[in-house]
């Protein structure tokens, strides 16, 4: 007999189904965060999916398995998987990234199958060699990325790996695909520093900075064109925040300047109130390194604690394009470097901007839609200069891809010999809610101009690393 | 049954186990085997933990992720950390279950219900922002990469076979470990906590003690969950306990259905076929998953189990009905 408990339990269960649904069916999941920022809200909107069947390419299974390849001639297509942050916390970034890898494939023939996220593009081709794209999903957690990751290469038969989109997945994607040397992974915008820094695999690629490149050359400027002399500084409490506060710490200390106070919240802080409080008031200025709604919470609460009475310089990712909007004025006037500006006047960019307007009207260029159609349209331009036969193990198309070297919508690209990227960074400014030019800074690599080995054995940023007065 | 007669029955019936896991390998693809067939069984042998606690005890869990996760950062700051030897690593966090258990149990010892729910939540959610933000030891939101699962009896636990045939036979002791604990008389103090508390209590058993084994026995498979989860993972971050893995359980639990602890495999085999399978045709997989809990609840409490346990019910009748069909006709022809 089981009378009163178990039909309570069963009322508790019943109460569950309907939280979890809610949860599931919302999938904000703000726990797992990672290097990168979460998009307005406008952004979520109209990148809104419908629950459209999904073309399930997978016609193309013969010849593809990684340890066969070798031998075999390839009769069928070259399979392309892209992986981002479809679910959680990131799903709005995640529809961004779907769009950039799209745009790439349809310059090479490409039709949309369907405006949803997970719709592939059909009949895009290289050399004559049909390419099939196959998509998949992470909530940003590494786990969830490595299995995505591993179904497309192995039940999908993918080819070429496009992403993915925040730090840690990459590194646990590396450890992943670094056992399988005929599959390519081309970084999408993973940040993290190690994935091409320490410990390389032979297959990856990024064809974009990391999160200290991107916060290149504002710690100088900072210490020389705006006189500050004494920082603080505040950001999110994990990697990817650490290595941009690194970067910028890096170059100020070393010309002379000192950090008072580095100030490290939880992901998905709310109420900011007792951590702006600990900023000192003698400081000249405050480098804040947060991402999405955590900048956005953040620079709210400090314009109205402090009114901005000590200027802030922004991380890259906290005044991107994704999230100026929902800024609004209080991001005006902020200065940071990053990738991305919007008046490079780089006919790139605009031919750029015009067809992602043009086929997924009201979007426009940020890093996540602008890197991942770089890393695509690099892998579609190496495949082409070998004919697309991927036959010799990915041999000749990684050689291929390793020497690719073109202008891309963010300026010019070329890859070292870790295949990471040398590219433009940007100092830019805030102005009337778009991303002005301050100065452009070229050609930036890996160790942000200092010598390698003295780079690399100063160790990860961390929350102490690099030491300053 | 006299235990003459169930001992054959029983040999017979691990003879059988034993031949369904050695054929699995033979009839799935390499793919499968993994991302399937392993990845249900560690997500199951974890569900058995809360199947355990909310089917035999009438407690619901969520602190179960929380003991899951120390086993697997146990081994993985032991080995990568301390450079202990894997196996000495391994019987440590295995061991670190049921003492985790017993911590959560002696905190929510006086609780039940809603109440035990909200207490166990506090501790899943607390253990994964410990992981998440005490990096000295956690290494805070990276987590710990590139874990090498060890070699057993040379064979290589990486491997997808041996890691396979390992978790099927882990699968079975856990099982086999909760049935034993069910028939002893502490496992009759765990459903007599489930049925009637009071009366339970009026009859001289502590509440708290037994509330306290029950998460101590549960927390053995929690925690060899969790060794096994790294193993396939090669890695453990905070997002293997966050509130959405949390949650997942609770959902892989409820599929599978309470009434037996091994429908926990049942649940965890649904949920990663959907995970794996459903956004090949549809953008919606977490709503999916969502609707597909609460049509279990809805329209099954025992879950996919009781419905498969009321055919079992349901054939016996079918052939009587059959059956006398038959002889309504023989009759028939014979008249």
């Amino acid at each position: 007999m089981r009378p009163r408990n178990s039909k309570l339990l069963w009322r508790l269960l019943a109460f569950l189904a309907m939280f979890t649904l809610i949860v599931s069916a919302c999938g904000n999941d703000d726990s797992s965060d990672d290097g990168a920022p979460t998009a307005a809200p406008e952004a979520t909107a109209a990148a809104e999916p419908t629950a459209a069947a999904t073309a399930a390419p997978t016609a193309a299974s013969t010849d593809t398995s990684s340890d066969e390849a070798d031998t075999t001639p390839r009769t069928q297509g070259i399979t392309i998987g892209a992986i981002s942050t479809l679910d959680g916390p990131f799903a709005a970034l995640g529809d961004f990234s779907m769009h950039g890898v799209k745009l790439a494939l349809l310059e090479y023939g490409g039709q949309l199958e369907g405006t949803d996220t997970r719709d592939s593009v059909s009949g895009a081709s290289v050399a004559g060699v049909p390419i099939e794209l196959v998509i998949e999903g992470s909530d940003a957690t590494p786990d969830v990325a490595v299995e995505a990751t591993r179904k497309m290469v192995e039940q999908d038969n993918a080819d070429i790996i496009i992403g993915p989109l925040s730090g840690d997945e990459g590194l646990a994607l590396k450890d992943y695909i670094r056992d399988i040397p005929d599959v390519t992974l081309v970084n999408g915008t993973s940040a993290s520093q190690d994935l091409t820094l320490r410990d390389p695999a032979a297959n990856v690629f990024r064809f974009g900075g990391d999160g200290a490149m991107w916060t290149f050359g504002v710690g100088t400027y900072a210490y020389e064109e705006l006189g500050h002399r004494r920082i603080a500084t505040i950001a999110e409490d994990y990697s990817y925040p650490y290595d941009q506060v690194g970067a910028v710490l890096t170059e100020f200390c070393a010309a002379g300047g000192t950090v008072t106070d580095r100030i490290w919240v939880p992901l998905g802080t709310q109420d900011y109130s007792s951590f702006v409080a600990q900023i000192p008031d003698d400081v000249d200025a405050v480098f804040f390194a947060m991402g999405g709604t955590d900048a956005i919470n953040f620079v709210k609460q400090y314009d109205e604690f402090t009114g901005q009475a000590i200027p802030l310089i922004a991380g890259p990712t906290a005044v991107d394009q994704s999230v100026l909007a929902e800024l609004g004025d209080r991001a005006e006037g902020l200065v940071s470097s990053g990738p991305v500006v919007d008046d490079s006047g780089l006919s790139e960019f605009d031919a750029f901007a015009a067809r992602l307007d043009e086929v997924f009207p009201g979007q426009t260029p940020n890093i996540f839609n602008i890197y991942y159609y770089i890393a695509t349209k690099s892998a579609l331009q190496a495949l082409e200069e070998v004919g697309a036969d991927i036959s010799d193990g990915s041999r000749a198309f990684q050689a291929a891809l390793a020497g690719q070297s073109w202008t891309t919508p963010i300026g010019p690209v070329f890859l070292d010999d870790k295949r990471q990227a040398v590219v433009d960074m940007y100092l830019r400014q805030v102005q009337d809610g778009s991303q002005v030019t301050i100065r452009t800074l070229p050609q930036v690599n890996a160790t942000l101009g200092f010598d390698r080995d003295d780079y690399i054995a100063k160790g990860s940023f961390s929350r102490e690393n690099p030491p300053c007065g | 049954m006299p235990a003459s007669r169930r001992l054959p029955a029983a040999g017979a019936l691990l003879v059988l186990i034993g031949a369904a896991i050695a054929a699995v390998p033979a009839l799935v693809s390499d793919f499968v085997l993994l991302q399937i067939v392993i990845k249900s069984l560690w997500l199951g042998i974890a569900g058995t933990s809360l199947a355990f606690l909310i089917g035999q005890a009438g407690l619901i869990s969520l602190a179960q992720t929380a003991v899951f996760g120390a086993s697997g950062y146990l081994m993985a700051i032991l080995v990568l950390d301390h450079g202990l030897t894997i196996w000495a690593a391994v019987a440590a966090a295995v061991a670190a279950g049921p003492v985790a258990g017993l911590v959560i149990g002696a905190i929510s010892r006086r609780s039940s219900d809603l109440y035990l729910m909200m207490l166990t939540l506090a501790i899943g959610v607390f253990t994964f922002f410990f992981a998440q933000q005490y990096q000295p030891i956690t290494r805070g939101h990276t987590g710990f990469n590139g874990f090498d699962a060890p070699l057993l009896f040379g064979a290589d636990l990486s491997e997808r076979k041996p890691l396979f045939y390992v978790s099927a036979v882990a699968a079975v002791a856990v099982v086999a470990l909760f049935r034993l604990v069910m028939r002893t008389p502490a496992g009759l103090a765990f459903r007599g906590l489930r049925d009637n508390r009071d009366r339970l209590q009026a009859l001289g058993y502590s509440t708290s003690a037994t509330t306290i084994s029950a998460f101590a026995v549960s927390g053995f498979a929690a925690g060899v969950g969790g060794v096994i989860s790294v193993w396939y993972n090669g890695a453990i971050s905070p997002g293997s306990i966050d509130i959405t893995r949390i949650i997942e359980l609770l959902i892989v639990v409820t599929i599978g259905g309470t009434i037996r602890i091994e429908g926990a495999f049942l649940g965890a085999l649904v949920v990663t076929l959907l995970r794996n399978y459903a956004n090949d045709y549809t953008n919606r997989t977490e709503t999916l998953v969502g609707a597909a809990f609460m049509a279990i609840v809805l329209l099954s409490r025992h879950g996919l189990l009781g419905i498969l346990l009321n055919l079992k019910s349901l054939a016996p009748k079918a052939l009587r009905f059959f059956r006398g069909q038959r002889m309504a006709s023989e009759k028939e022809a014979v008249a």
